[in-house]
């Protein structure tokens, strides 16, 4: 899926006055890219892979899924996006914790009506992260990188066409973040999933084919 | 399907809180169910027996008690000293008028009776004679007025035996003029002898109210009339046996049961009957009844409703009910006890309705994170406004049935405690298909009205919003 961002603005209201989080940012993927997006805390990484992932609305411009502008779809097109056609790693995992590992899983085939054995696929994908011991756990038991990878394993189940994960390794040791890193690449290149990352690593970042650098709202290519 | 194992998972997950909503519940529907059981069982048992008479026309004093039956109407108001209102019809003329200020006489009720029989036959007369002697009334359609069959005057009196008081009525018990039955099967056809014995029949008594024209005390009583009836389940709860006589504490006048009877429905079973003179004799009450019960000769609804009418501008002291008019008051009075039970439990709905409310808002507001969380993975709006509605209606569902559940058995309680207070060995309670409907229907709204506020929550919330949320 080609991925056009055409001078998105992004702000938000607070007490102190309008704190300006992105400023015309611009920038296109085509289907099957991947790049890397990194720079300090707080210069609105999250934010704007919210705006990727039909989580949230920029205040101006548009974001084209190959030539759908986004924004401009109703709630419910939105739903459906989100459902079907987004893989989505946040940072702060948002595991459902009234439900174990596999059922966290299998819950957007579910909600997806999706074809096919539920529990068979989202087995398969928890053991691509390597969870398959834990499928019955509580995921509020989990320890924070057993909640990433279950919350990759998540994004991944729906077979999406935009892949965004907000620092998918954060919480992982360098060996499994170079087994979760290989598989998103493997995924990305298989199955040509146009993918978004968020990083601080700039190890993480050298698998993506391309890196850019946000601050102070605004996006440039970077030079690893 | 997600929604409705989401919505379980959130059941089992708060154990406790569900638990308090549920019980919540369970004590709304079932005071609900208790209360309003009795209620029906009242209405339904004052209702069987009313229409287990065979009555067209009530005569009743002016402003009498609104229960004049069973033995709620003997708790209520001391019934026995109402007396017939004043009217004196006069010789002279075939048409009774009234006046008032003198005690009317069983006499009377005879001549009123006779006078009636005698009214002009058609309805135009009858009509014209309202014209010309009172300047109302409607010209009619000129069919005839219906034709009385037999009138009877029935006294009620309540006397404590062994510390229960019980009802006797008093009633003729002769041959009724035209039927080949007793006076009493005439009006009250559900009789029938229960084991034993024999219905008593007083020769004197064929015309009722002559046989009590003479003022006589209980020891001047003849043998023959010496003695009473027992409803069966009365006279089990009291012992009385047909070898053991009842002593009447009056000047040691004692009366010999007869026979025993059961009736199909109502509390005849729990009454005692004795022939009219005995009755007055034993209580004072010369002269005077509580009521004149009326059959007519081929009776029709019409029939009745145009005699009722009729009687009613010729004696305006009186009260004339037709069968229907004497249950609806009874009636009236229950609906304003079913009203009371009704605000009662209602108070209870609203509390569980609010406790309702207040769990689920609870369990929203700990849960927008995760409302968000499902959202922004792609559950619709409609999904999570499900989920929280099938949540809130297992709670309310699983208390309503449990409610019901308690409900009867709380009835049946009640009922103990209602049979106490009444002295009844019957069940009161009646839980019945509708009682039962309401209870699901309210605590399916309880379930509704508990998952609205949530539910309008979700939608207006932003997921980037929920996802933020701090709780
Ligand atoms: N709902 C909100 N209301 C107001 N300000 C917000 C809101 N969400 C985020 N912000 C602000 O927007 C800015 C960008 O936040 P964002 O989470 O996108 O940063 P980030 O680049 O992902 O940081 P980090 O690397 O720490 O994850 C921050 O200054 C934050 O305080
Ligand atoms: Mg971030």
């Amino acid at each position: 899926m080609k991925l056009t961002l055409k001078g998105v603005y992004k702000y938000w209201e607070t007490e102190s006055g309008k704190v300006r989080v992105l400023d015309n940012v611009n920038f296109s993927l085509n289907t099957g890219d991947f790049i890397a997006i990194m720079g300090p805390s707080g210069t609105g990484k999250s934010t704007m892979l919210h705006l990727l992932g039909c989580i949230d609305k920029p205040n101006m411009g548009s974001i084209l899924f190959d030539d759908t502008d986004i924004c401009a779809l109703n709630e419910s097109a939105r739903e459906i996006i989100r459902l079907k056609h987004i893989g989505f790693v946040f940072q702060n995992y948002y595991l459902i914790p009234t439900l174990s590992v596999i059922e966290n899983v299998m819950l957007p085939l579910q909600l997806a009506n999706a074809p096919g054995n539920h529990l068979e696929k989202a087995y398969r994908m928890i053991e691509l992260v390597g969870m398959e011991s834990k499928i019955n756990e509580n995921t509020s038991k989990l320890s924070g990188g057993q909640r990433q990878r279950v919350s990759i394993a998540r994004a991944l189940v729906n077979d999406p066409i935009l892949l965004l994960a907000d620092e998918p390794t954060g919480n992982l040791d360098t060996k499994t973040t170079r087994e979760i890193m290989d598989m998103i690449r493997l995924v990305n290149k298989e199955k040509k999933i146009t993918t978004v990352m968020v990083t601080h690593d700039t190890k993480v970042a050298q698998y993506a084919d391309r890196v850019y650098y946000l601050d102070e709202g605004r996006i440039s290519s970077a030079n690893l | 399907m997600v929604a409705f194992s989401l919505a379980k998972k959130n059941i089992v997950r708060k154990q406790e809180r569900s638990l308090l909503t549920i019980i919540g519940v369970i004590l709304a529907v079932g005071s609900f169910v208790a209360l309003l059981s009795i209620a029906e069982g009242l209405n339904k048992k004052i209702n069987s027996e009313v229409k287990s008479r065979n009555v067209d026309i009530y005569v009743l004093p002016q402003g009498s008690a609104s229960l004049p039956t069973g033995p709620i109407g003997g708790l209520g108001a001391s019934s026995d000293d109402i007396e017939v209102a004043q009217m004196l019809p006069d010789d002279d003329m075939t048409l009774p008028k009234t006046e008032t200020g003198k005690p009317i006489t069983l006499e009377d009720i005879n001549n009123f009776k006779k006078n009636i029989r005698t009214a002009p036959k058609t309805k135009g007369n009858f009509i014209d004679y309202l014209n010309s002697e009172a300047g109302t009334g409607d010209s009619g359609d000129g069919s005839p007025l219906a034709k009385i069959k037999s009138a009877i005057g029935v006294t009620r009196f309540q006397k404590s035996i062994r510390g229960r008081n019980v009802i006797f009525w008093g009633i003729p018990f002769g041959f009724s003029d035209s039927d080949n039955t007793t006076i009493f099967q005439s009006y009250l056809p559900g009789m029938k002898i229960d084991n034993g014995g024999q219905f008593p029949i007083i020769a004197e008594a064929v015309n009722d109210m002559y046989a009590c024209k003479n003022r006589r005390t209980a020891s001047q009583l003849s043998q023959q009339e010496r003695v009473f009836v027992a409803g069966k389940k009365i006279a089990e709860e009291l012992r009385m046996s047909m070898d053991k006589p009842l002593n009447t504490n009056r000047e040691g006048v004692s009366l010999h049961l007869e026979a025993l009877l059961s009736f199909d429905a109502g509390f005849q079973d729990y009454f005692c009957y004795m022939p009219i003179q005995t009755a007055m004799a034993i209580d004072g009450s010369y002269g005077k009844v509580n009521e004149i019960w009326i059959q007519l000769e081929h009776p029709t609804q019409k029939d009745i409703k145009e005699l009722k009418n009729a009687l009613s501008y010729y004696f305006p002291d009186l009260e004339f009910k037709t069968s229907d008019e004497y249950l609806g008051t009874s009636a009236e009075m229950l609906k304003y006890a079913w009203f009371l039970e009704f605000a009662i439990a209602l108070i209870g709905i609203l509390i569980a309705m609010t406790a309702s409310m207040n769990t689920m808002l609870m369990s929203t507001f700990e849960r927008i994170r995760e409302f968000g969380a499902l959202r922004a993975i792609g559950a619709g709006r409609s999904t999570i406004a499900s989920m929280i509605l099938i949540e809130s209606l297992i709670l309310s569902m699983i208390g309503g049935i449990a409610g019901i559940i308690v409900g009867i058995l709380g009835s049946i309680f009640l009922d103990g405690a209602v049979q106490a207070v009444f002295r009844m060995s019957f069940p009161m309670a009646n839980i019945t298909f509708n009682l039962i409907l309401y209870a699901l229907i309210l605590s399916g709204l309880i379930g509704i009205i508990g998952a609205i506020f949530p539910i309008v929550l979700v939608y207006r919330m932003e997921i980037i919003k929920a996802l933020k949320w701090d709780i």
